[in-house]
């Protein structure tokens, strides 16, 4: 039976990319990847625990993704997980169905890299109470990957329903930041202050096609 | 091409209580018009990027029926209030073209706008503070020309009831050359809160580099409960055009 490890921010990462003489072929040249948060991006906001409850992608949003991520190199998922940080014990069955839905996901989607922070510092859990770099609105999600993945700042495109999501991306010097409208897109909700002690950017989009539209115009 | 950056972050407090739930350049103007989306209409002929500063009531910018969602609006999300001085050195950094700055509670008239589009167009690397004539009186500040229109004093007054001369006041409306931006060498100012007038101003000033731009057409500055009212008025009038 497979040991799956909570804190552990790699949820998924595409088979060849597992390897390390894979990963140098990128060493060479910089690489573009686009960013999508999950709750409230590819699927509505319902709150903690939907990958545990295993939602499904609406076929519309399905198609803008497929045609958004055919202009990156990568695709990477970035999100903030905190369904078992609320709990003070872990069911194994739920840890498990967690990783399957997150692969399965990643599959369908043609992901090549999940990055989730499972971190709260209020957790319930002992072991998920921290001040995680991982967790946005801190950048550490984007500054891994961009090491992993060799990739230029510059040509990445982060799209998140909050705030939080661009501070991070921002703070991993990624500029060119979307922010889907959403009502709760202001509820700042950080655990400790950032180091962004100014301003970030953003365009507003009201959805994924949006987003195609605006970087075909650019 | 330049880039225009509207200043959007303000508390709106003269405008309380309607700036309680929203902010003012979210105020309307006409049933289909904002003053904001007015203003990014004028100035969105301009090829260059729209730039809006946000913090007071952020999430009310969201709404794209009250601002418009073009490609070419970017939005700036301060943690804390900048300050005009702040944000132009924050913008000026990202964007890589020279800068139009304009107050976000400025109701314009569309042609005199496309003037001073063109007039910049024409003159690029020429920094430039947008004037109009008004009495001493009502004026908040004096802005002092010499023969060639090259601005050689600025100063911010208590308005005055009894000085019923002429004079030149500041309209809310800057360009800054990304020449005259990078001599200047922008840096952020601590406390935060400082406006332009405080440095940027003062220093193109002292070198001789800010020309006056004229605006001879109407023009309200949305800075009472009254003057909207005026704005909403002249506006079914027809002015503005």
């Amino acid at each position: 039976m497979k040991h799956y490890r909570l804190e552990n921010h790699i949820l998924y990462i595409r088979r060849w990319l597992r390897f390390r003489k894979n990963l140098l072929l990128f060493k060479k040249q910089k690489r573009s990847a686009l960013f999508l948060d999950i709750d409230g991006t590819i699927w509505p906001d319902s709150g903690p625990g939907s990958l545990v409850n295993g939602k499904v992608v609406r076929p519309e949003i399905n198609s803008y993704i497929l045609k958004l991520k055919r202009e990156f190199d990568f695709f990477v998922l970035v999100t903030n997980q905190t369904y078992f940080s609320r709990k003070a014990q872990h069911d194994r069955n739920e840890i498990e169905t967690y990783f399957h839905n997150a692969c399965e996901l990643a599959k369908n989607l043609g992901v090549d890299l999940v990055l989730s922070c499972p971190h709260h510092p209020d957790a319930q859990n002992n072991a998920l109470r921290k001040n995680c770099d991982f967790r946005k609105p801190n950048p550490g999600m984007f500054r891994f990957a961009i090491k992993l993945l060799n990739l230029d700042q510059d040509t990445c495109v982060v799209v998140g329903d909050r705030i939080t999501d661009i501070i991070a991306s921002a703070e991993a010097k990624i500029n060119n930041n979307f922010l889907l409208v959403n009502p709760k897109a202001f509820q700042l909700n950080i655990s400790k202050p950032t180091n962004i002690e100014v301003g970030v950017f953003f365009r507003i989009v009201n959805s994924l096609e949006d987003v195609i539209y605006m970087l075909g115009r650019q | 091409m330049f880039d225009t950056l509207i200043l959007s972050a303000g508390l709106g407090t003269r405008l309380l209580p309607l700036t309680r739930s929203t902010p003012k350049p979210l105020l309307h103007i006409s049933e289909s018009q904002t003053i904001l989306s007015r203003l990014i209409s004028q100035f969105s002929e301009n090829e260059g990027d729209i730039y809006i500063n946000i913090n007071h009531l952020a999430q009310c910018f969201l709404d794209t029926s009250k601002v418009g969602s073009m490609n070419c609006i970017r939005f700036i999300y301060e943690k804390e209030r900048l300050g005009s001085h702040n944000t132009l050195k924050l913008v000026s950094g990202f964007s890589p073209r020279s800068l139009l700055v304009v107050h976000g509670d400025l109701v314009l008239s569309k042609n005199e706008a496309i003037k001073l589009v063109h007039s910049i167009h024409k003159n690029p690397d020429q920094s430039l503070m947008v004037v109009h004539e008004r009495l001493q009186s009502e004026a908040r500040s004096i802005v002092s020309l010499d023969s060639e229109g090259t601005i050689v004093n600025f100063r911010e007054v208590e308005v005055s009831s009894h000085l019923s001369e002429p004079c030149y006041s500041n309209s809310g409306i800057y360009y800054f050359s990304k020449t005259d931006l990078e001599s200047l060498a922008l840096e952020f100012r601590r406390p935060l809160g400082m406006d332009l007038s405080a440095y940027v101003i003062r220093q193109l000033i002292s070198m001789r580099l800010l020309r006056s731009h004229s605006w001879n057409a109407d023009r309200v500055s949305i800075d009472s409960l009254e003057a909207l009212d005026r704005a909403s008025r002249m506006l079914i009038d027809g002015c503005f055009k």
